[in-house]
């Protein structure tokens, strides 16, 4: 079939000189690969990125405003709404800082039990993005047992805290309750089977071919950068930076713990998560560790004045009736000043910086989230790669948008 | 609040005099007004605004403070201090593991102004955009200062003290169809 | 072998409302909608152990041109409410939405300057699905409610018979 256009007719003269024309092309804020309601502007030549804007905002919610009418206990389920894949961890942040401002300190046995809660939902986070991250660049199957074993972790969340996803189960001075009688056969059980799920999942992801191609070498960032951009976190181990918060600024109890901290050094897609995979092992060692070492002794720290009594004792004591009203309704004083406490996330340095004005409310809340320093990198990798990795990109990034956004 | 903060950490120990950041900023910075502060572990330098650049490229050059942590501004309306707005600075040193803290005080209260500090960290870019939508303080010299949370047209700083928390009805204009509601027809 | 030897050629007399109601209440096509915390359990619920395609509503579409049902999954704040009402101008009729969650029917814990309190401010919602963020079971309870509720509407959408 002829095309009717003959060959010598595509010269110059007839037609000019071939351009390229810059496109700009809109991403989100409703696209299944933005993780949420991210929104990316892009400028494209041809199939190439030149630019990369990301547009946040779009889940906005106000919480750190909202904490600041709300006593010290009434804010914390606010934080399990932020990083909403990893509760617990945005809990001991606040926790930990409110605790530093009061001078109190978690009992060892609160703390061990804190850890591993903790590790248990970064295996919970991580499996999240894991999960998610391979379905952006085509495995389902990876998707669907990453959730069957979430589904196990909820369920254990669920019978400590009441609720699946939005645990609020810590408390200033220790937890909210004390955890159910089998709760530590369910973790051992859990644990113990952990590591053969694990190498499930690199069955199916690290020796493909398909997966590696995409993945290797692809929208990496350089040591340098990420220091000036604020990233933290497993990209930042991912280019060669042994800086883990747990190691390096130890709290809770994290110095008595014997693990590694996953390092490579290429920065690219699959180093993140190679980095990510090997911190699942170490995550599943320090719960178990956790879980083997649980020291004997109180749970809840003796600070009659924050820490409410148990229910038996109010019966016949009078004054530990009357804290726990006050704790209750007015809340508790916290002395004057600022504090910025961090932890490490599963997306890297968590961070909460609180204003006291000598009340029972929060003058000032600000949360150094993780996600949102680390979104600042994507405009960095994505330059000159090609659209295809972009979705890539952003998934190796694992951002939650209730985090960015607030 | 600070003179409260400053006896106790002079009184209680004396990490601000042992301290090799402090005693480098001081020995550079010798002639400005500079108020050094601990508390909590941490320390706290407050810096007048137009000595702000240069204590922070001092300390990423110097003392290798690499990374900013966050920037927070802060509305100070009911501390009862004699300024209303300041900015918080969380700098850290990887290799130390060393976090230090930076206070700046803006000076006019109706129209805060401060340096930006992207050209010292790059990384400042979001966190001044966040502190310039919620708290309205403006950086001078930022790459793209704009509002990056709230909605277009949003009037006010939602994060100041006089901002009312609570809601108010939505009112959007839905885009017009011929039937008055949007149909699929044509 | 038994039963469809003796079906060829039969007839069956019904209401074509009937038929068409039957195949719209089993094929309802979701728009990929997740805004926050109950995206993740919108997620769990189409993924393995609970398997919402048990009740043939497994096929997400990014695409809100393919898609009859909107669940608004998360808290919506004003800047993405004129997008949200957008995506569901886009949706060809007939289609109904699930608000899923406190934040989504009222505004749950954030009664603040940023949020929407309740999505039925932007589009109607035909069913409230509760939870902070509601379980897998509760969604699914959600669809089922409004299965039932597609059996008993006119075929024009808005006519509830009685």
């Amino acid at each position: 079939m002829s095309t009717g256009i003959e060959e010598e007719n595509f010269d110059e003269e007839t037609l000019g000189p071939i351009g390229t024309e810059r496109m700009t092309l809109n991403m989100g804020p409703q696209h299944p690969s933005t993780h949420g309601v991210l929104r990316v502007s892009l400028e494209l030549e041809g199939e190439t990125v030149k630019s990369c804007n990301p547009v946040i905002g779009y889940l906005h919610t106000g919480i750190e405003k909202n904490m600041e009418v709300k006593t010290f206990n009434k804010a914390l389920p606010m934080t399990d709404r932020m990083d909403y894949l990893a509760p617990l961890s945005n809990n001991l942040g606040y926790v930990l800082a409110v605790e530093k401002l009061l001078g109190i300190e978690a009992t060892r046995r609160c703390s061990y039990l804190r850890v591993l809660l903790v590790e248990l939902t970064r295996l919970n986070s991580h499996l999240v993005w894991l999960g998610t991250h391979a379905l952006d660049l085509g495995a389902m199957t990876v998707f669907l047992y990453c959730f069957r074993e979430r589904e196990k972790l909820l369920k254990i969340f669920e019978k400590v805290s009441g609720v699946r996803m939005m645990t609020s189960y810590f408390r200033v001075g220790g937890v909210a309750r004390e955890p159910y009688p089998e709760f530590y056969s369910d973790c051992e059980v859990f644990l113990k089977d952990f590591p053969n799920k694990v190498n499930d999942y690199e069955e199916l992801l690290t020796d493909n071919p398909i997966f590696r191609r995409r993945t290797e070498g692809a929208c990496p960032i350089t040591k340098e950068n990420a220091f000036a951009l604020g990233i933290t976190g497993p990209i930042l181990r991912a280019c060669g930076v042994s800086y883990d918060i747990r190691k390096n600024e130890p709290y809770s109890c994290y110095e008595e713990f014997d693990f590694d901290i996953p390092v490579r050094k290429n920065g690219d897609i699959f180093d993140r998560y190679s980095v990510r995979i090997s911190e699942m092992r170490e995550s599943q060692k320090i719960a178990t560790q956790a879980l083997n070492g649980m020291p004997e002794g109180p749970l809840m720290s003796d600070a009659p004045k924050v820490v409410p009594a148990p229910k038996e004792q109010l019966s016949h004591d009078m004054e530990a009736l009357i804290h726990h009203f006050k704790i209750f309704t007015e809340g508790y004083d916290v002395p004057a000043g600022e504090v910025y406490q961090v932890i490490e996330s599963p997306r890297g340095e968590l961070g909460y910086f609180i204003v006291s004005d000598g009340g029972t409310k929060p003058y000032k809340v600000k949360v150094r989230a993780p996600s949102f320093a680390n979104l600042h990198s994507l405009s960095e990798i994505t330059s000159e790669c090609l659209i295809g990795d972009v979705v890539a990109a952003i998934g190796s990034i694992d951002i939650v948008l209730g985090e960015i956004d607030r | 609040m600070h003179s409260q903060i400053e006896d106790e950490a002079l009184s209680d120990n004396n990490i601000l005099d042992q301290d090799e950041d402090v005693i480098a900023i001081k020995k550079k910075f010798k002639g400005s007004n500079l108020l050094f502060f601990g508390y909590l572990d941490q320390i706290s330098v407050q810096i007048p605004p137009s000595d702000l650049l240069n204590v922070a490229t001092f300390l990423l050059e110097e003392r290798n403070f690499k990374q900013l942590s966050f920037l927070a501004g802060v509305d100070c309306l009911e501390l009862n201090l004699e300024y209303r707005f300041k900015v918080v600075y969380s700098l850290l040193d990887f290799e130390r593991a060393k976090r230090i803290r930076l206070e700046v005080v803006c000076e006019n209260d109706l129209m805060p102004r401060l340096p930006s500090v992207c050209s010292v960290w790059s990384g400042a870019n979001y966190h001044e955009s966040e502190a310039f939508d919620l708290v309205g303080i403006h950086f001078e010299g930022h790459p793209n200062l704009k509002r990056i949370f709230t909605p277009d047209g949003f009037e006010g700083f939602p994060h100041r003290k006089d901002f009312d928390v609570s809601s108010e009805t939505v009112e959007f204009s839905f885009r017009p169809t011929l039937e008055g509601k949007p149909s699929a027809k044509k | 072998m038994g039963l469809e030897e003796n079906l060829e050629g039969s007839v069956v007399l019904g209401k074509i409302s009937d038929a068409i109601k039957w195949a719209r209440k089993n094929s309802l096509w979701p728009a990929l909608f997740g805004l926050a915390c109950c995206a993740i359990e919108m997620m769990s619920t189409s993924a393995s152990k609970y398997d919402i395609s048990r009740f043939g509503a497994e096929v997400f579409r990014a695409s809100p041109r393919q898609a009859d049902l909107m669940i608004v999954a998360g808290r919506v704040s004003k800047k993405m409410a004129p997008v949200l009402r957008q995506i569901y101008d886009q949706m060809p009729e007939p289609k109904w939405v699930i608000s899923m969650g406190a934040c989504a029917s009222t505004g749950g814990v954030f009664n603040n300057y940023a949020l929407v309190q309740g999505v039925d401010e932007v589009v109607p919602v035909d069913i409230y699905v509760p939870g902070c963020p509601p379980r897998p079971e509760t969604l699914i309870d959600g669809i089922l409610k409004l299965q039932k509720k597609i059996e008993i509407e006119g075929l024009a959408k808005n006519k509830v018979l009685s």
